[in-house]
């Protein structure tokens, strides 16, 4: 038996054009926008068509508007520190993975402060409520998560970014958990940028990240280098997307991340709804068994098949390794979201986190199941003992 | 005779290839002559004479940017045009 349900760390296993697309470029390319040969301007126009299917799928401003970067980390870094300087005030939730909470705690280094909205897990209006009621008159920056990794809530940030647009302050969104797997629409957001890994929702290889960027915005940069532009200059060109993308790109990652995309935007709406589908039955069998508290329980507000939960009495590390003895993949421990399970009471145990997505199945879910109430009762025995 | 417009990037040269290939313009893409090259790097597109004007008004129509534009000189060379 191999079942793998951990795709919040990544996806598993990629389609098969993926797989081609990243063998394929390591036989004919070269470095892209910078010579003018033909492999080359081969390698060019990959990525650009890559940037052009992103751009589609996020209804972003143009092409030119997808910047390519290592992983949703890497995006998250360049957008934060790109947008905030000392002294002024940050707005997130109390949801949010370290990949947004470690680059505003570096900040704090030079004054800037933080607000961490409560997420309502019942009333979206209460959230957005509670991140208006946040705002100070130096806040120059809303970030937030569009789901959370550890309990697969899907934060209200349509309302979100209203309330940044009416302040005028700029508005991230970390999409690591939603990209590929919800529709995402850049203008309806009202973002200034959305982050996300290319590797997760997006099905391409590790090592790819995208950030959408409002066109006519721009960020300090946190990096400088070569961008095959304005050679003669040592000052870092202002014209996106190379102005965030010094350095060569990772093309065979992007050749991948190109493939996914073109997957995902063909076959959005029943990856939506096989994902659904899946959660509701893993969400019904796990408040089944006994001994298992599931993070989120209530379905009122929407969620992802990003499902947390704790065994009681049971080391959540040790509920993973006995599945993982059995050929059943997922995570444990505090996910890189340490602020996420402060909020949730689970930060001194960690949770199970069981997410899956469309190329899992039913049966599998099933398999999942049986296998984790034996592994519960052996546990609740051994401790009788 | 042949117009070299001039961008600013790879990307706004991909994408102004992108739009006039959409509506039937043949463009060659490739590195800027270092004559025309004011940076020493960046990418411009060649277009027919009989397409230029249209061209140009499609990639204007698309806000791309243009850094430049050039005829091919009737002996040799190029000389600066407007766009």
């Amino acid at each position: 038996m191999f079942i793998y349900f951990d795709n919040a760390a990544t996806s598993y296993p990629k389609p098969d054009s993926v797989k081609k697309a990243v063998a394929k470029s390591f036989v004919f390319a070269a470095n892209p926008g910078r010579g003018g040969h033909i492999l080359s301007m081969h390698a060019a126009e990959v990525v650009y068509k890559c940037r052009e299917a992103a751009a589609k799928l996020f209804n972003a401003d143009g092409p030119e508007c997808i910047v390519f970067t290592k992983n949703a980390t890497e995006a998250l870094n360049i957008a934060i520190k790109g947008l905030i300087f000392g002294g002024s005030h940050i707005v997130t939730s109390n949801l949010e993975h370290n990949s947004v909470m470690r680059p505003i705690q570096a900040l704090g280094k030079s004054g800037v402060k933080v607000t961490r909205v409560r997420v309502s897990q019942k009333d979206h209006s209460k959230t957005a409520l509670a991140f208006r009621n946040a705002i100070k008159p130096n806040t120059k920056l809303i970030v937030c998560s569009h789901v959370s990794n550890v309990s697969g809530l899907v934060l209200p940030i349509k309302e979100i970014g209203k309330i940044a647009n009416e302040y005028s302050i700029p508005f991230v969104v970390d999409a690591s958990q939603s990209a590929g797997h919800l529709e995402i629409d850049f203008k309806a957001i009202g973002a200034s940028c959305i982050c996300m890994p290319g590797h997760k929702g997006l099905l391409g290889p590790m090592g790819t990240g995208i950030m959408v960027i409002k066109s006519g915005l721009q960020l300090n940069t946190i990096f400088e280098g070569g961008t095959g532009t304005e050679g003669n200059r040592l000052v870092q060109p202002s014209d996106i997307p190379e102005r965030y993308e010094s350095g060569t790109l990772n093309y065979p990652g992007i050749c991948g991340l190109y493939e996914g995309i073109k997957y995902v935007s063909d076959n959005l709406i029943s990856i939506k709804e096989k994902e659904s589908e899946l959660k509701d039955y893993l969400l019904d069998g796990l408040q089944k068994i006994e001994g298992i508290n599931v993070l989120v329980k209530n379905r009122e507000l929407e969620m992802l098949p990003v499902v947390s939960f704790v065994v009681n009495d049971a080391d959540c590390n040790e509920i993973a390794a006995a599945l993982d003895k059995v050929g059943i993949c997922v995570r444990s421990g505090l996910h890189c979201a340490p602020c996420a399970h402060r909020a949730m009471s689970t930060y001194k145990t960690g949770t199970v986190r069981v997410s899956l997505n469309s190329f899992n199945t039913h049966q599998q879910v099933y398999c999942f199941l049986s296998t984790l109430e034996n592994i519960v009762k052996k546990a609740k025995k051994q401790l009788k003992k | 005779m042949k117009y070299i417009i001039i961008f600013s990037s790879i990307t706004y040269a991909l994408k102004a290839k992108d739009f006039l290939l959409r509506e039937g313009i043949n463009i060659n893409t490739m590195r800027t002559p270092t004559e025309l090259s004011s940076c020493g790097c960046g990418y411009a597109g060649i277009v027919n004479q009989s397409n230029y004007k249209r061209a140009v008004e499609i990639i204007k129509r698309e806000r791309i940017k243009i850094k430049a534009a050039y005829a091919e000189g009737p002996f040799g060379g190029y000389v600066k045009v407007d766009y």
